[in-house]
């Protein structure tokens, strides 16, 4: 498998506050040197709760957000800087699906104009029968009626909306798609839909995919591999059956105890819980950013040292120097 | 004991042009001392207008009607006067909703505004003694520096602190009944987890009964005792949680449960998405309202309206579906081993069910 995405050392920090006359110069730290790779054809999982930076990931690759620094890559060219006009072939090849299709949608536009627009921007389709022909197809892959073109987005439901959302993603047969929370605002009975859907577009399409999710059982659904992130770091990355069985990282095993699981007979243990909650951005803990949430802290070591992204047992990657289920240095 | 007891609860909205969407369309459960019922279903069902009309929230909406009856130890809240009301209500009722910040006040301290829930009820109570009891409170629902949090501003707060603010000033009054609204949706998961366990644990040491409104069925296994699934604004299903996960009956609840991945199943289980969506309240299908999207449905589906029964042979299991029970349980069977709607109707026979000769 070919590495069609790679991510080394990405950073963002913005300021705190906004407006010039407020004179702060506190930068809140909101992805803080993360580097993956993402293979073509597969799906890549990038979990964690507000904060953990995972949606300013999802803009820096899409080019939405200039990175402070680090480096993005997408089939062995560099993307990280440049003009739209030198990216213009990576503005096709990468495309993006947003949480809300409520308001990533012109609310006055039709939605065959909205599904249509990036075939005009890249002045694909200029004929306008040929492209309402375009546009009917998406819609109909997307599984929406074609004969709804001249609809507005009001007068959709939100799973429908989403299906536009996806259609106009699909429209310029983009190599990668980053998905940021792209069922988290659905009814669970529309969710699967959408879900299904994208699996198989997947498949026809020959997708990659960086799949952004806060629900942890969509992400394992979802997902071949799934990277873990905490205040603008990774803590763990592996294949999604390896992470899910065997998490290595305490934050990770510390979310997994954490979702409630659909059956009365499987209670959650109070005492798994984790305390606290994530601290701020705009000054992290020093060294491992988990430290001072951590079940298995250590003084001295955890707070002092940072842990490095190295390989785990089982395969993948694990920041922790005290990780879950293997014997810990100096027992 | 019954604590609550809500029976045949409608809430009807007066649209545009004489439209009236049925938002609550006849809805009955009680609610037990000490007891917890949770309340299962998609946006629009009509989950959390019921728990607005049982609270009489919506008195000054002027477009609802409401009718039925709802029975709060003895009192009819529907029929009560403003007086009665307020004074159960933040006393021995009270509510958390979904957005804490949207029901604080932006500028008063949170400690003031929780304080104001004590004096509304207890106004013989010393500023030192609400103080006092304010901090408890604090203590009580997890706010680390209880003390020093009084004086903070609800922006002060993250979403996870605002809502144990919210939780705290329900429980003000020691409330022997709490309705919650999807009290967790806008918190992350290790949040949830914690509010989760604070509900759990205030209903073991104050014996506060609970009402718990939410889309999630995590949530509800690990929350509650009870369950009603609403759909269309009515309740489709009722039992107990451990009966309602391990033996479901209606094909909604059915299409819920598998239209969720699951971590405590193996990965690559096929999600089976319910087709096509929920009714507007504003046209309710004719017969069972779930027919249009239901994978078992008959023609006859779609013109008689099913009524909530008892399900033969189990304790306090109903639902609202029109399949004969065997047929139910053949289908369950067919769905738990893996097979999809279509091979589930086929391995159940649902097309050699009799018809009736003539629609009634």
């Amino acid at each position: 498998m070919s590495v069609l995405l790679e991510v080394s050392d990405l950073i963002k920090h913005f300021p705190a506050r906004s407006g010039a006359l407020r004179g702060s110069s506190d930068m809140v730290h909101a992805v803080d040197g993360v580097s993956f790779e993402v293979g073509e054809g597969e799906t890549l999982g990038l979990v964690g709760e507000s904060g953990a930076g995972k949606s300013t990931v999802a803009r820096l690759v899409t080019r939405l957000l200039e990175p402070t620094s680090g480096s993005i890559s997408f089939a062995g060219r560099d993307i990280t800087h440049g003009s739209p006009r030198k990216l213009g072939g990576l503005r096709r090849d990468v495309q993006m699906i947003f949480q809300d299709p409520y308001s990533s949608l012109n609310p006055r536009r039709s939605i065959g104009s909205i599904i249509g627009e990036p075939l005009v921007v890249h002045g694909l389709e200029r004929d306008g029968r040929a492209r309402r022909r375009a546009v009917g197809e998406l819609m109909e892959q997307v599984g929406l009626d074609p004969g709804d073109q001249h609809r507005l987005p009001a007068e959709l439901s939100g799973g429908q909306r989403q299906r536009v959302g996806i259609a106009r993603a699909i429209a310029l047969r983009p190599r990668l798609i980053v998905a940021d929370e792209p069922v988290s605002a659905l009814d669970v009975s529309i969710q699967a839909q959408i879900l299904n859907l994208l699996e198989q577009l997947r498949r026809e399409l020959g997708l990659t995919i960086v799949f952004i999710g806060h629900d942890l059982a969509v992400v394992r659904h979802v997902c071949d591999r799934v990277a873990v992130m905490y205040l603008g770091k990774l803590v763990e990355v592996a294949a999604a059956d390896d992470l899910y069985a065997h998490p290595r990282h305490p934050y990770t095993a510390a979310l997994l105890r954490s979702v409630p699981v659909p059956d009365p007979g499987q209670p959650m243990e109070p005492g798994a819980l984790l305390a606290g909650e994530t601290p701020s951005p705009i000054n992290p803990p020093a060294a491992c950013r988990f430290h001072t949430r951590c079940p298995k802290f250590v003084a001295g070591h955890c707070d002092v040292i940072e842990p490095e992204l190295a390989p785990r047992t089982g395969g993948g990657l694990v920041a922790c120097h005290y990780p879950e289920g293997e014997v810990t240095r100096g027992a | 004991m019954t604590l609550l007891d809500v029976r045949d609860l409608r809430v009807a909205f007066a649209g545009d042009g004489g439209v009236v969407a049925r938002a609550v369309d006849g809805v009955s459960f009680t609610v037990g001392a000490g007891g917890a019922l949770g309340i299962v279903g998609e946006s629009g069902c009509g989950k959390s207008v019921s728990a607005l009309a049982i609270m009489g929230l919506l008195r000054e909406v002027r477009s609802a009607q409401v009718s039925g009856t709802v029975e709060f130890d003895g009192h009819d809240l529907v029929g009560a006067g403003a007086d009665e009301l307020r004074a159960l209500r933040g006393d021995r009722i009270a509510m958390v909703f979904q957005d804490p910040l949207s029901s604080l006040h932006p500028m008063r301290r949170v400690g003031d505004q929780v304080g104001e829930a004590i004096t509304a009820h207890r106004s013989d109570r010393s500023p030192d003694a609400v103080r006092a009891r304010v901090t408890e409170l604090f203590e009580l629902v997890g706010i680390p520096e209880a003390a020093r949090r009084l004086q903070s501003y609800p922006h002060e707060l993250s979403g996870g602190m605002r809502q144990r603010v919210m939780i705290a000033m329900a429980l003000a009054n020691d409330p022997e009944l709490l309705i919650a609204d999807e009290p967790t949706t806008a918190l992350d998961v290790t949040v949830q987890a914690q509010i989760l366990e604070l509900l759990a644990r205030l209903r073991r040491e104050l014996g506060m009964a609970l009402v718990l409104i939410t889309h999630d069925a995590g949530v509800v296994a690990q929350v509650v005792d009870d369950v009603c699934v609403m759909y269309a604004g009515r309740i489709v299903e009722r039992a107990s949680a451990r009966t309602l996960f391990a033996a479901p009956q209606h094909p909604y609840t059915w299409g819920l449960l598998g239209a969720i991945p699951r971590l405590d199943r193996p990965r690559g289980s096929d999600l089976i998405p319910i087709e096509g969506r929920p009714p507007s309240p504003a046209a309710r299908p004719p017969g069972c309202a779930f027919a249009p999207r239901c994978a078992y449905a008959r023609p006859s589906h779609s013109v008689v309206d099913p009524s909530l029964q008892p399900v033969p042979g189990a304790l306090a299991h109903d639902v609202a579906c029109l399949l004969p029970a065997d047929t139910r349980s053949a289908l369950w069977a067919a769905l738990s081993d893996g097979a999809a709607p279509a091979a589930a109707r086929l391995a159940a026979h649902v097309d050699e069910l009799p018809e009736p000769e003539a629609a009634p």
